[in-house]
């Protein structure tokens, strides 16, 4: 039959439908819902009464229009276009028992021009098959016992057109897929195709009970036609199905047995389930039977539940008892009863058990899509597809350990490395060093994740040719591990110290003899001493960790990081100054602070304002006595009054002999006992003057500190409160204070020492009340006034005075300072003029050959007094300038009246005379002198090693002094290169440097010949 | 669609399990398992002591006297604490020597306890460090007295201590002097990825008094 009458009418725009096989009542739904959309639909079938029903029923809902068989091939050829094809293969097959081979050729050609005009029209095509015959084929497959099907059987034809669709569409590569029907349960279906669930159907419309073959465990796949054709639209539409074979029935199995209960429960008439004898060979091969993807994975949702649709299976066959069932109350009676072969979980019921199946399904899902990926249309696992997924896996794998896990880890660890030392400075901070110890373990143990995950990450550096990144960020990471390590031992170590600083309280202040506390603190002393070893290991590891960081080369990494890195290896280059000398002082404080027997110190308060030897006027003392951790004595006085009682006493003292001719004077006091510029012996000289005080005063040390110590913390905290003050005590007021109360002074009168003990009191109240930041403000203060000598220590303890000698913090007057001129002033003008004085030394080194050096040394002092007045005024200065002992001196100047003594003391020449400045004027002074080595020397500055000459020229800064510009300059032979010059700007054979002169200063300078 | 979101779900999980096994504790869980763990820790601790013999504690528990050979130990620092088997008690002060332990790697002490706490001999042992690109490990080492002069293979490396020395992974003989002190040569092997630790101790000559 020619149709160009269809042609004519298809609306170019309207998507066409072609709708095979299409009378039955699932094509018709489908066909009224393509219409309803707006589509044209065209039923392709044979001509008959019934087909000629449905499409008068289709034509009044809108653009339809029917064809028969024969014309397809010719529509095909002069329709404009065809977007979908429906080809139902299941209604013929259902309403075959076998073909004849014409039948068979016939049915097969017109599937293979359906699939030509899909390919033409490049449309989608769904062939429509059963789940039952494709059981029935896996039946015959798997069980021997039964015959092999004959060739025109629905079984062999079902499994034809689904094998020439699945080749024709990898071919061709067409859009279709192969959707298989469960069996049909309906209102309008009494055709149901499974056998057993039509015969349970029938026998519950019409017998008082059921009967059930076997076990009853066979499964069923069953679908309300409703739910059929929504699902056949849905799957046809979707792009997702394309390629695919797709089970639509409901996503459960049913068996025989749970479908006689439903039906049970159902129809209160049923009274029993009669079990008879079964052809077991068949029940066998249904519990291996495993059907194609449900329809469920492409987003198909079962809208009518079993009971609705058995409901109207049954009204299907008998109205009136439909209607007696819907009716109904509901069988309470009925058992629920479990079976192995029930497959869906009763969670799905409960809200818990929606949810876990909600968050779990994509999960399953894929699960289940895998494992029906892996099984091949014959059910067998496919060993192709087997081996794409053993590479997926391990693809996968790889993926995971070489990328995701090293980059989210490394990201992840770095996170929790920030927090973790960001809670460790906070417990730092509060003095909880226990919870500091445990943020730093972890913080290690996120580094050393870092580390191995930066390890994974080694393919990546090498593809990007970031070798250099990937050695200096591995580095910079070990060099953390070592910090935290060491960091965390530290931290452990030193939970007693912390405990004493939180938790110690005074016994005594200054000025109150009364102790208000008996507590000691030795416990924790002890345990510090115990935890030495501890303490050792830090260091070692801090050690270790800043040599590492200070080798990482900052350009190797990315330009946003380089900042930080180098702030890094400043703060690291700070620490490195400071973990030696802390390490030893740690060891040394148990015994410092009286662990097993009271330590009593002298305390020397010096006034640079008025230059002496050893930082300046000795103004106050104070006698601190600790025992166990605890204060036991305290005293401050003013050293006057000390010199009082010793002269009710009737004591003198004799002053050394180079002090009597120097200051013309034969009496010595405490106030002078700072003469001899070299601190051990001054501060014995001091102790002495004590003891004839006291005869039981025994020091175990001797420490001096001068005012601009007692500035820094004042500067520190933005001032103190001392009680009797009207205004705070402030680091720029403290200078006016002191002169204030040195010119109301008289001897006997304890004002000064009142305020000297009211500020040391409220430095004390200060000093336990910081926390960890304070302190460490506190410790910056005290190891710049150490290096800057505004302290000096000198200690009976062997082992703290070896440290103290070594760090030169004792002001020990070392040999090695005597290949420099050493100048000590001496302010004798009862004045303080040295607040208003500047130097300017400048030193020229002649280096003649190894053992021939030429010395010219020139200091400027200019005196800014601007009045006589108090505390300004002339300079007049004892200078004493040191040499090596066999220096020939070519020529002096400066002195008063060219007048000056040369003497010897402690191994070196002395120069000393008048070397005064008045105010408002400059004055120089100069001293020119050979170094000559003699074959009797020792020592000298030029030390030969082979070809090797060294020359180690350390400059001695005397206490109290502050900045004193230096010029320096060393001349060298034309033969000798300078391989080691220690920072001094090279030029020719010239060696120059210019400098602040706040602490002592060491060139190691080393050449070798040309 | 279905491979974007089947993507989407691989990628999901990796993330989820690269989460997941940030925290898992393996090396806490491989040392749970028996036999496994000896298998992964793979360490020893090697004691020997010259010129008699000494009971060897690790973390307080025995081990007999030396030589002696502990394996398979987990990583971590243990305290070694040497004692010499004399007749006069306190004679020959105890050694405590603290140790690291990293996972295939092995400790060795070798030393002789003198009187009032003189030792000599030398402690070795590794340290996780960085992996270079080159085959490349770290040296440390401290000395008693300090200052002393270190040789490797009889060229003067620097004074002790050595901090952190990049040397390429392989033997070497490490010989430490001092004036005044007996000098001590033994074997070290450098490795890969690796800080080799040594604290080497020398015993003072005693000084000969001439009238």
């Amino acid at each position: 039959m020619k149709n160009p009458s269809i042609r004519r009418k298809v609306d170019p725009n309207a998507p066409v439908s072609l709708l095979v096989h299409g009378s039955n009542p699932l094509s018709i739904d489908i066909a009224k819902a393509l219409i309803e959309q707006g589509g044209t639909v065209i039923l392709v079938d044979h001509f008959n009464a019934q087909s000629k029903q449905y499409i008068t029923q289709l034509k009044e809902h809108g653009q339809a229009d029917f064809i028969d068989f024969k014309g397809l091939p010719d529509l095909l050829n002069h329709l404009p276009r065809v977007d979908y094809i429906f080809y139902f293969l299941h209604d013929y097959l259902s309403n075959s028992k076998d073909f004849s081979s014409k039948d068979f050729l016939e049915e097969t050609n017109h599937l293979n021009e359906a699939l030509k005009g899909t390919k033409r029209f490049d449309s989608k095509l769904s062939l429509l098959t059963t789940i039952k015959l494709n059981q029935d084929l896996s039946a015959h497959v798997l069980n021997s016992n039964l015959s092999t099907p004959s060739p025109y059987s629905p079984i062999e034809l079902q499994k034809y057109c689904e094998t020439l669709t699945a080749e024709t569409r990898d071919k061709q590569q067409i859009n279709a897929r192969i959707i298989r029907l469960g069996a049909l349960l309906g209102p309008e279906n009494q055709n149901i195709t499974d056998e057993t669930v039509s015969r349970l159907v029938s026998e519950a419309v019409n017998k008082p009970y059921l009967n059930i073959y076997g076990e009853g465990l066979d499964i069923h796949y069953l679908i309300h036609t409703s739910d059929a054709s929504y699902g056949i639209l849905k799957l046809t539409f979707s792009n997702r199905t394309e390629g695919e074979v797709i089970s639509l029935a409901n996503n459960h199995d049913y068996t025989t047995l749970s479908l006689a209960y439903k039906l049970l429960e159902l129809n209160p008439e049923i009274t029993e389930i009669k079990f008879q004898p079964s052809d077991e060979s068949r029940s066998i091969v249904f519990d291996q039977y495993v059907p194609a993807t449900n329809a469920s994975q492409f987003g198909w949702v079962q809208k009518y539940s079993l009971e609705q649709t058995l409901i109207e299976a049954i009204t299907a066959f008998h109205p009136e008892k439909g209607k007696r069932i819907l009716e109904a109350p509901t069988r309470n009676q009925a058992p629920e009863q479990q079976e192995d072969t029930l497959k869906k979980s009763e969670t799905h019921n409960t809200i818990l058990g929606n949810m876990v199946a909600i968050m779990t399904s994509p999960f399953t899902n894929t699960y289940n899509g895998i494992r029906n990926w892996l099984k091949t249309e014959r059910e067998a696992v496919s060993p192709k597809r087997f081996a794409t997924l053993l590479v997926g896996i391990i693809v996968l794998t790889a993926l995971f350990y070489f990328v995701f896990m090293p980059i989210i880890g490394f990201g992840l660890g770095s996170l929790y490395l920030y927090r973790n030392t960001k809670q460790a400075v906070e417990s730092f901070n509060s003095f909880d060093f226990k919870g500091a110890s445990a943020h730093l373990d972890q913080a290690k143990y996120n580094t050393n994740r870092n580390s191995h995950y930066l390890n994974q990450m080694t393919w990546l550096f090498k593809a990007t040719n970031s070798q250099d990144l990937y050695d200096n960020s591995s580095q910079l990471l070990f060099a953390s591990e070592y910090a935290l390590s060491g960091a965390s031992t530290l931290t452990k170590s030193l939970e007693p110290l912390a405990s004493y600083a939180k938790e110690f309280q005074p016994s005594l202040d200054f000025g109150n003899t009364t102790p208000a506390s008996s507590r000691e603190y030795r416990i924790y002393l002890k345990e510090l001493q115990e935890n030495l070893s501890g303490i050792d290991r830090a260091s070692y590891n801090l050690t270790i960790a800043t040599e590492l960081l200070s080798k990482v080369d900052v350009a190797a990494f990315p330009k946003l990081l380089q900042p930080h890195l180098t702030q890094l290896k400043l703060a690291n280059e700070s620490i490195i100054s400071q973990v030696g000398p802390s390490q030893q002082i740690l060891s040394l404080i148990p015994d410092l602070l009286g662990v097993d027997s009271r330590q009593t110190y002298l305390v020397l308060l010096q006034n640079p304002g008025e230059l002496r030897s050893t930082g300046g006027w000795l103004s106050s003392y104070a006698i601190v006595g600790i025992e166990g951790g605890q204060i036991r004595e305290l005293k401050v006085d003013d050293v006057y009054n000390a010199e009082g009682q010793l002269k009710i006493a009737k004591k003198t003292f004799a002053a050394p002999k180079d002090m009597q001719t120097a200051l013309d004077m034969t009496n010595w006091s405490m106030s002078l006992s700072n003469w001899n510029p070299n601190f051990p012996d001054s501060a014995r000289t001091a102790e002495y003057f004590l003891n004839q005080l006291d005869s039981g005063s025994e020091f175990s040390g001797v420490i001096t500190l001068d005012t601009e110590v007692i500035k820094m913390l004042l500067d520190k905290w933005g001032g103190l409160q001392v009680a009797g003050e009207s205004e705070p005590i402030t680091a720029s007021n403290l200078d006016q204070k002191i002169f204030q109360l040195h010119s109301q002074f008289t001897p006997g009168q304890s004002v000064k020492s009142t305020f000297l003990a009211n500020l040391a009191n409220e430095t004390l109240k200060k000093l336990f009340t910081l926390d960890f930041t304070g302190y460490k403000d506190i410790a910056d203060v005290l190891f710049k006034s150490l290096n800057e000598k505004h302290i000096l220590v000198f200690s009976k303890n062997p082992d703290a005075k070896k440290f103290f000698e070594k760090s030169m913090w004792a002001g020990v007057l070392d040999d090695k300072y005597q290949w420099a001129p050493m100048p000590v002033e001496w302010n004798w003008g009862a004045n303080k003029a040295n607040l208003y004085l500047e130097r300017n030394h400048t030193l020229q080194v002649n280096i003649i050959d190894e053992t021939h050096l030429e010395y010219d040394y020139t200091l400027f002092i200019q005196n800014k007094s601007t009045s006589k007045i108090y505390p300004q005024g002339d300079y007049e200065n004892y200078f004493r300038i040191y040499l090596p002992l066999n220096a020939e001196v070519a020529s002096v100047k400066g002195y008063l009246d060219n007048n000056y003594t040369i003497y010897r003391e402690r191994g070196q020449k002395v120069i000393g005379g008048w070397f005064n400045v008045p105010a408002k004027t400059t004055k120089s002074f100069q001293v020119k002198y050979r170094l000559t080595k003699r074959e009797s020397d020792l020592k000298f500055p030029i030390v030969k090693d082979g070809e090797q000459k060294s020359f180690d020229l350390s400059i001695f800064k005397q206490p109290g002094t502050f900045n004193d510009v230096y010029d320096l300059s060393l001349i060298y032979p034309d033969t000798w290169d300078a391989k080691q010059h220690d920072g001094l700007t090279r030029a020719v054979n010239t060696l120059t440097a210019r400098f602040n002169l706040s602490t002592d200063k060491t060139f190691n300078l080393n050449w070798t010949q040309k | 669609m279905n491979i974007i979101k089947t993507a989407t779900i691989v990628g999901v999980i990796l993330i989820l399990f690269s989460v997941a096994s940030y925290f898992i504790p393996y090396e806490q869980l491989i040392n749970q398992l028996p036999y496994v763990k000896d298998f992964y820790n793979n360490t020893s601790i090697t004691v020997n002591s010259k010129n008699g013999k000494a009971v060897i504690s690790i973390n307080g528990q025995g081990y007999g006297e030396t030589p002696v050979n502990v394996h398979d130990l987990a990583a971590g620092d243990y305290d070694v604490l040497i004692t010499r088997v004399s007749t006069s008690t306190d004679f020959y002060p105890p050694k405590s020597v603290r140790i690291t332990l990293e996972r295939g790697t092995e400790a060795v002490i070798d030393m002789e306890l003198g009187p009032e706490g003189i030792t000599s001999g030398y402690t070795l042992y590794y340290t996780k460090s960085s992996q270079t690109s080159s085959s490349e490990g770290f040296m440390t080492i401290s000395s008693d007295p300090t200052d002393s002069n270190v040789y490797l293979d009889d060229n003067l490396l620097q004074k002790a201590p050595i901090n952190a020395l990049k040397l390429s992974a392989k033997n070497y003989q490490l010989k430490v002097t001092h004036d005044g002190y007996e000098a001590i040569t033994f074997p070290i092997i450098v490795r890969n990825g690796y800080n080799l630790n040594i604290v080497a101790s020398l015993y003072p000559i005693p000084t000969v008094l001439t009238k």
